[in-house]
């Protein structure tokens, strides 16, 4: 490989090295080929998540502590759910999957998820 | 005889309508996408309802989009009146947000180890030169149909369509296996993939199968879907395929083997994707201490899908319906329909056989006294001689349901 190459694509491998999380500006083009197959490359660009939570005082906090991992919809097709149901969630979410979630957030945060509990029953 | 959608687009939905019973009627599509609105609704058991339908995802039309990020997008039940599901409308589902949304057929490598006598780093042109094998099964979420439980139960609020039948072309696990020489103590094998958890010390998804499950030469390590590789979002390169077992087995970018001498205590089998040991896995609402175990096989399950919920059709006193059945773990050996709250059962004819683990077509007429409001049902019994029961399951995970489902539909005189 020409040094002029080598270098390209070592800042290639740089950039994407500090990439993620979020789309990888990878444009595989090889394709591998054997007995009645043919892999060809493959990308996607995954659609936009620009569903947020209603911005008024009390739900607002949860556009800036649940969005980091999963879309907003994930809480928003919730069936109505309990208070204890909902402090299983953000305890699993906090202590499992490690959402960086402050203790002194957790009560307001369980109001708001309590709101969306209760405009999903309403509707 | 399949579903005719063609010809339903055709004909158009008045004609249909007066056309009366036939599988014309399937093809009315919902009745949703041809208002031109962007949303469904899904008939679970309580809201909220809406989805946005969507063809934004690329290589995905028309999917039911629950969550866009990580994905899980849903088929809607329209796709499933033909025994394989197309790649284009096959669900999606994710757990972490940080999946290769490009990836390097030729750079890529699957890599097998533990214990094993001889490591491997097998590139995809390694796996094409092993012998392959292909076959037809049904993958299916754990949590598919979550959205009708009775009490609601948190989790992704799937209605019946996380799920599809395809043909999987592969290589057996047990050549991968052989070819690196396990290991006489051999317990379980584990399977990782090129997904990352979303936050540092979240636990990475894997699964594992205990080492005479892994080395039954029908789990395969698959790199075709349907005659094509696998769409990214599907798993390219490849997915691990469990066939009988749910679909949280069936590893996507399916990228490291890993021989264990003991059973995985891992997050993803440990305290994940648990079901309670009890007859269905079900269990009284509020139950607790209660033994639990990983969920395995499937169960025989069927969808009437010819006929949308709520449609409106002609009157006839033998309206002929058509849909799809599984087995579970093995084949469908007959599917019965009722028009009485299962009172009284018909025998539908079975369509072309694909196999123990694929979907089966049915079709077949049930008589309906009177015109009005009516609950078609459908009901399975395996080669097993398992039978759907009429009550539904229960458990905190809205794991594995399997009772026979109901669809709608009013008959009206004079369409």
């Amino acid at each position: 490989m020409p040094l002029a190459a080598t270098i390209i694509a070592m800042a290639g491998l740089a950039l994407i090295a500090i990439g993620p999380p979020g789309p990888r500006p990878v444009r595989p083009t090889a394709t591998v080929e054997g007995p009645g197959f043919r892999f060809s490359p493959a990308s996607v660009a995954l659609p936009p998540d620009e569903t947020l939570f209603p911005d008024d005082p009390q739900t607002a906090i949860l556009n800036r502590t649940c969005l980091a991992c999963h879309s907003a919809e994930m809480i928003l097709t919730q069936p109505p759910l309990e208070r204890e149901q909902w402090e299983a969630i953000v305890h699993k979410m906090r202590e499992t999957y490690k959402a960086p979630l402050d203790d002194r957030d957790i009560p307001a945060i369980l109001r708001a998820l309590g709101r969306i509990s209760a405009d999903a029953a309403a509707r | 005889m399949k579903f005719d959608a063609a010809l339903a687009n055709r004909l158009g939905r008045r004609r249909l309508l007066k056309a009366g019973g036939g599988f014309a009627l399937g093809g009315i599509a919902s009745g949703l996408i041809a208002e031109g609105r962007d949303e469904v609704r899904l008939p679970l058991n309580g809201g909220p309802l809406s989805r946005p339908l969507s063809s934004a995802f690329p290589g995905k039309g028309g999917m039911i989009v629950q969550r866009t990020r990580p994905p899980l997008l849903e088929t809607p039940l329209s796709a499933f009146r033909e025994a394989f599901t197309p790649n284009d409308q096959f669900f999606v589902r994710w757990h972490w947000a940080d999946f290769p949304t490009a990836i390097d057929a030729d750079r890529f490598r699957l890599r097998v180890g533990g214990h094993v006598r001889r490591p491997l780093t097998l590139s995809l042109s390694d796996l094409l030169a092993l012998p392959g094998i292909e076959y037809a099964a049904v993958n299916q979420c754990s949590g598919n149909s979550r959205g009708f439980f009775d009490p609601r139960v948190p989790g992704a609020q799937w209605g019946h369509g996380a799920m599809g039948n395809a043909l999987w072309r592969g290589v057996p696990l047990k050549s991968v296996l052989d070819r690196a020489g396990v290991r006489g103590w051999a317990v379980s094998v584990r399977f990782s993939a090129l997904d990352e958890p979303g936050m540092e010390g979240a636990p990475k998804f894997l699964k594992s199968l205990a080492i005479d499950h892994a080395r039954d030469g029908e789990v395969m390590v698959a790199f075709a879907m349907n005659g094509e590789q696998l769409p990214l979002l599907n798993g390219f390169p490849l997915r691990l395929i469990v066939p009988g077992w749910y679909s949280t087995y069936w590893v996507k970018a399916l990228s490291g083997i890993e021989v264990l001498n003991m059973p995985d205590d891992n997050y993803w089998m440990a305290k994940a994707y648990r079901i309670p040991v009890t007859p269905h896995a079900s269990v009284i609402p509020g139950s607790k201490d209660y033994p639990t175990e990983p969920i395995s096989r499937m169960v025989p399950r069927s969808w009437i899908t010819s006929l949308p919920e709520n449609q409106v059709v002609a009157y006839e006193p033998a309206i002929l319906l058509g849909g799809i059945a599984m087995g579970g773990d093995c084949g469908v050996a007959r599917v019965q329909l009722s028009a009485d709250e299962g009172r009284t059962w018909h025998d539908a004819r079975l369509l072309e056989d694909h196999g123990p683990f694929s979907f089966r077509v049915f079709e077949g007429r049930v008589p309906i006294s009177r015109p009005g409001r009516v609950a078609l049902l459908s009901r399975c019994t395996n080669n097993r001689g398992e039978t759907q029961p009429l009550a539904a399951n229960w458990n905190p995970g809205g794991f594995m349901r399997g009772c026979v489902e109901t669809t709608h539909i009013e008959l009206r005189h004079g369409l």
